[in-house]
């Protein structure tokens, strides 16, 4: 009788095909091990900036006291962003507050260094800042920051890959 | 056919387990990596900004060795629309040249390359100063910076395979400048 099962019919025995698994696990872990990032310390871009980006190779970006400028706040390492509604204006205020929480993430950066056994290299401060931000609050900052002896400033962009 | 059943998935059982070993590891390599994936690359321009230094007492004062070789000074400035160059000659401060290029990665390599052309008749040319108007904004700036950062070969005659980048000095931000 067509189309009707009987008991006698012999089930095939089920097959677990892991070959194309496999193919697949090994796809990902090659390009997985092609885009492993080799900085140790995690790199967010916060949230209220926009990094301009720029086309050609990447290369290695360490980063030494960070410190990001945006709009309406700029934010010295991990300490809470100090906002502003003018800067022209606040200035003063600003860059007073800037110094003091680089002055205390310069000591702890350099205790650290000390207790790590490295000798003591040049500390530099690496620049974060809005795609759309003037110079002259970055200026204002830089010249703040000069004044505790950080001298070498490095400005952050992304990188965009050349086509 | 019981018999052969059985050898059957004997085979594959065999096959399952001699792959286990591997999966086991990629199942551990993959979440681990995953953790450390990289979204996005930073780039960086390195900048010096002028250092003011005490002198230090205890040091002796080192005689001035008189340098045959003329001196000229880098000195770039970046604008909205357009990046000019300066070469000026630190004996007596005058223009030795003056190039004007568009604010742009492409207009900042142009004027690396006039200065890779200085630099291979005034040899001690190292240093670029740069001023930048105030209102200049960042993304103009580091795309300036970036051009005048890349790396020129042959510039070291004894190793020509090593790589040269000019040290760029940043000086305060400008209002309004008269440059021309």
């Amino acid at each position: 009788m067509a189309g009707k099962f009987t008991g006698r019919e012999r089930k095939k025995p089920e097959k677990l095909n892991i070959t194309s698994l496999m193919d697949a696990l090994t796809i990902i872990l090659i390009f997985l091990l092609v885009n492993y990032s080799e900085v140790s310390e995690e790199k967010e871009i916060p949230a209220f900036i926009e990094l301009p980006q720029i086309e050609g190779k990447a290369a290695t970006a360490t980063f030494g006291l960070t410190l990001v400028i945006g709009e309406n706040q700029i934010k010295v390492g991990k300490a809470d962003a100090i906002k502003f509604s003018n800067f022209d204006r606040e200035k003063d205020t600003i860059i007073l507050e800037i110094k003091d929480q680089l002055e205390q993430m310069k000591k702890e950066k350099l205790e650290r260094n000390i207790a790590g056994g490295e000798k003591e290299k040049k500390i530099k401060l690496t620049v974060q800042a809005d795609r759309n931000t003037p110079y002259r609050y970055i200026d204002e900052v830089i010249r703040g920051a000069s004044e505790l002896s950080l001298n070498y400033v490095d400005f952050v962009s992304m990188n965009k890959e050349a086509k | 056919m019981k018999k052969k059943k059985q050898r059957f998935f004997k085979k594959e059982m065999e096959e399952v387990d001699a792959i286990l070993p591997f999966m086991s590891l990629l199942i551990i390599i993959i979440p681990m990596l995953l953790s450390n994936l990289a979204f996005y690359h930073f780039r960086v321009v390195e900048t010096s900004v002028p250092g003011a230094s005490q002198p230090n007492p205890e040091q002796k004062e080192i005689p001035k060795k008189v340098n045959k070789s003329k001196l000229v000074t880098a000195q770039v400035h970046i604008d909205h629309k357009k990046t000019t160059l300066n070469i000026l000659d630190e004996d007596n401060g005058a223009a030795v040249l003056k190039r004007k290029a568009d604010s742009t990665l492409e207009g900042a390599t142009k004027i690396l390359g006039l200065l890779e052309k200085i630099k291979s008749k005034y040899k001690k040319l190292e240093t670029v100063l740069v001023t930048t108007k105030d209102d200049v904004i960042y993304e103009k700036l580091v795309r300036v910076l970036e051009g005048l950062k890349k790396p020129l070969l042959g510039v070291d005659e004894e190793y020509p395979e090593k790589e040269f980048r000019f040290k760029v000095v940043m000086l305060p931000a400008v209002t309004e400048m008269n440059i021309e």
